[in-house]
């Protein structure tokens, strides 16, 4: 059978955290700081206070919303053909996103990424197999901020033929990403054949900025999937306890639910609740923390209780180096998503609390994402898998080398490490004693100089460039 | 004499053991004492909140008790208040700085921290709130005079917001009379050097750190 998934919560408490959740909404409801988001709210039945900005959400429209979601759907690529069948137990998982700097575990330093970084990760997730969706790594800082994540688009469609997901900050940058979008799949209806996935969180405790809101509302109302994942600071921006993080979390990402509902009813969502252990001794988050995965497993656990794929952040790791507390932090967030039966996790390459990237970190994510890839396919029982013929045939004191049995699932079942050390240790001296970190730099390396993903017609690319010239000269002008 | 010192010292145990409404209380009484509110501040609110960051500095507590005690202390605050116009009292302090989320954006938990650790370091702080127009920064130079503005930006889209403040301040030509702190999940410390702001640290614990070494106090 499947390796059965983990179980933070029981069928009562899962019942218990969604009614807790409802009468908040109900009775305290969210703050939302947008004017069309309160305007579509309003439309659509909930209680809406437009001069405090607060919203009540009645019970009948989050199960109508809730309702109206489907628990799968498909990812296309750029040429319109199905990429990924999100849902079930399905893990897929994305590079990204959104980090600072670079860092070169050759020299322990670590720099702001440039938008040719975003290119070559973007190249290299593309070579890499068990990097499914692509996302800007890390924000570029060497073009004007405000215009980073639409440079950040262009340097990925460039870059990959992979689906991309996407966090664009705000209304009209969000318009002017989703038209180079079009421009890259051409005739392509985008809301139909989506090879976008977006993505926005509300702030925790319970609002929804400006810029979150109307990026839902923008990309949701064309059709794209969308994942919502409020990531609360336990202890800091919700309760301490991780019960009381996902009953606000909960709320939070019902009431982006239902906004996504009352756009376009039936538009894919990702559900996503993430809280994170807040260090009390420096007020930063802990991404690795056992706790962290304690309660994102309780979220995991309620995107099932709704039937709706789920999403979260990982593999994680605080440290600010290619470490152990790396590898054990990345495996732990890595292997309970999995277990949990989240469908995507999001900021494969990334570390040190999501504030860096590194080429060998994604490679080595790559290689652990392979290894739960593995452990997701569990153990198979059948008469030839129970093998009972050949064990009475090969008898007592043989082997079973010279076994075609043994050849025929060796080819087929098993998994063939790409950077994990497997020689000798004469075999690895020799070869220079390199450790897996290096090892995961010389195949990036490889990659990066071997790579080349299908390049985009000429002319589209000229379309993005000039699409994002244009973004570019009319901030400045508002300035 | 000995009773007042006494109540000064129960007045800072009330604050290490997080007792807001002892604090209170004992705070009263120590007005209804005689005790001058200076004092009060002083040798017992402040001697008390020192404790507790002391603690905090060689990790036997943690944050909650530190914005705890905090809490304790500024609710006693608001008691000795009125008296201290009358007596129309400077409280001392290591320096005043001004804090601010930059426009278009509204993050207020960071700032929030390093407000309180300033504060608990001895610091005057005035909070010019999230979302805070370039002018408003550039006006708080005439207006308070701190030594420190500390600017807050947690998006990628709202950085450039510190740098128009620079901007501005080198046109008013204000930017000599005073040092610039920047801070927030979207900054860098080579953004920070580029738009060129005096101090910069990724983390709120750090922070007080930077602006005593700023200040010439470390």
């Amino acid at each position: 059978m499947r390796l059965q998934g983990y179980q933070v919560l029981s069928d009562h408490e899962m019942t218990q955290i969604h009614a807790a959740s409802l009468r908040l909404l109900e009775r305290t409801g969210t703050n939302v700081l947008s004017e069309p988001a309160l305007e579509l709210l309003a439309d659509g039945g909930a209680e809406v206070n437009f001069e405090t900005r607060r919203v009540h959400f009645p019970k009948s429209l989050v199960e109508d919303a809730l309702a109206s979601l489907p628990s799968s759907f498909y990812v296309y690529d750029r040429t319109g053909n199905t990429a990924l069948d999100i849902g079930d137990s399905r893990l897929y998982f994305v590079g990204g996103m959104d980090a600072n700097y670079i860092y070169d575990p050759s020299t322990g330093t670590r720099r702001s990424a440039t938008k040719q970084d975003i290119a070559d990760f973007a190249r290299l997730a593309d070579a890499l197999p068990n990097i499914h969706i692509v996302s800007p790594q890390a924000i570029p800082h060497d073009v004007p901020g405000d215009s980073a994540l639409v440079h950040a688009f262009e340097a990925v469609a460039n870059n990959t033929t992979k689906p991309i997901y996407i966090t664009p900050g705000g209304k009209i940058a969000c318009q002017t990403v989703l038209n180079m979008a079009q421009q890259v799949i051409g005739d392509i209806d985008l809301g139909k054949h989506s090879f976008l996935i977006g993505y926005a969180a509300p702030t925790s405790p319970l609002t929804w900025q400006p810029d979150a809101a109307e990026a839902l509302i923008e990309i949701v109302s064309r059709g794209i999937p969308f994942s919502i994942g409020p990531a609360p600071l336990m202890g800091m921006i919700s309760p301490m306890t991780p019960a009381g993080a996902v009953v606000q979390a909960n709320a939070e990402q019902l009431s982006g639910i239902v906004m996504a509902y009352l756009v376009r009813p039936g538009t894919p969502v990702l559900y996503g609740v993430m809280p994170i252990t807040a260090d009390m001794r420096f007020g930063t988050p802990a991404h690795g923390d056992p706790n962290t995965a304690l309660a994102r497993l309780a979220g995991a656990n309620m995107a099932r209780f709704y039937n709706l794929p789920g999403i979260v952040s990982g593999p994680n790791s605080d440290a600010h180096c290619l470490d152990e507390q790396n590898a054990w932090e990345k495996m732990l967030t890595m292997a309970v998503a999995m277990n949990a039966g989240v469908n995507i996790m999001v900021n494969a390459g990334a570390f040190a609390t999501v504030s860096t990237v590194s080429y060998e970190q994604l490679v080595l994510d790559d290689e652990m994402a392979a290894i739960c890839q593995q452990l997701l396919r569990g153990v198979e029982v059948s008469a030839e898998t129970l093998a009972l013929d050949l064990i009475e045939g090969v008898g007592p004191g043989g082997n079973f080398l010279a076994q075609k049995h043994t050849l025929k699932h060796w080819r087929n079942d098993y998994w063939l490490p790409q950077v994990s050390n497997r020689v000798s240790f004469s075999a690895w001296s020799k070869a220079g004693n390199k450790d897996v970190v290096t090892v995961a730099a010389e195949r990036a390396k490889k990659l990066l100089a071997e790579h080349q993903p299908a390049p985009l017609p000429q002319s589209t690319k000229t379309s993005l460039r000039r699409i994002c010239r244009e973004f570019e000269d009319r901030q400045r002008l508002e300035k | 004499m000995t009773q007042n010192h006494n109540l000064l010292e129960e007045i800072s145990q009330a604050v290490v053991d997080l007792d807001d409404e002892r604090v209170n209380r004992l705070t009263r009484e120590a007005l209804k004492a005689g005790i001058v509110p200076r004092l009060i501040l002083e040798a017992g609110l402040r001697q008390g909140i020192t404790m507790v960051g002391d603690s905090f500095s060689r990790g036997e507590v943690y944050l909650p008790e530190l914005m705890l005690a905090a809490q304790a202390m500024q609710g006693a605050i608001e008691i000795l208040k009125p008296e201290m116009a009358k007596e129309q009292t400077q409280t001392p302090n290591l320096g005043r700085v001004v804090m601010g989320t930059v426009a278009g954006d509204l993050h207020d938990l960071g700032k929030g921290l390093v407000i309180s650790l300033l504060e608990m370091a001895g610091f005057e702080v005035i909070d010019l709130g999230i979302d805070v127009p370039s002018q408003k920064f550039v006006e708080s130079v005439t207006q308070y005079r701190p030594d420190v503005i500390g600017m807050s930006a947690l998006m990628s889209t709202t950085l450039r917001n510190q740098q128009k403040v620079m901007e501005a301040l080198t046109e008013e030509g204000l930017r000599d009379r005073v040092k610039v702190i920047v801070g927030g999940a979207a900054v860098t410390s080579e953004w920070a050097k580029k738009i060129g702001a005096d101090g910069y640290s990724d983390s709120a614990t750090d922070a007080v750190g930077v602006v005593k070494t700023l200040l010439g106090q470390s």
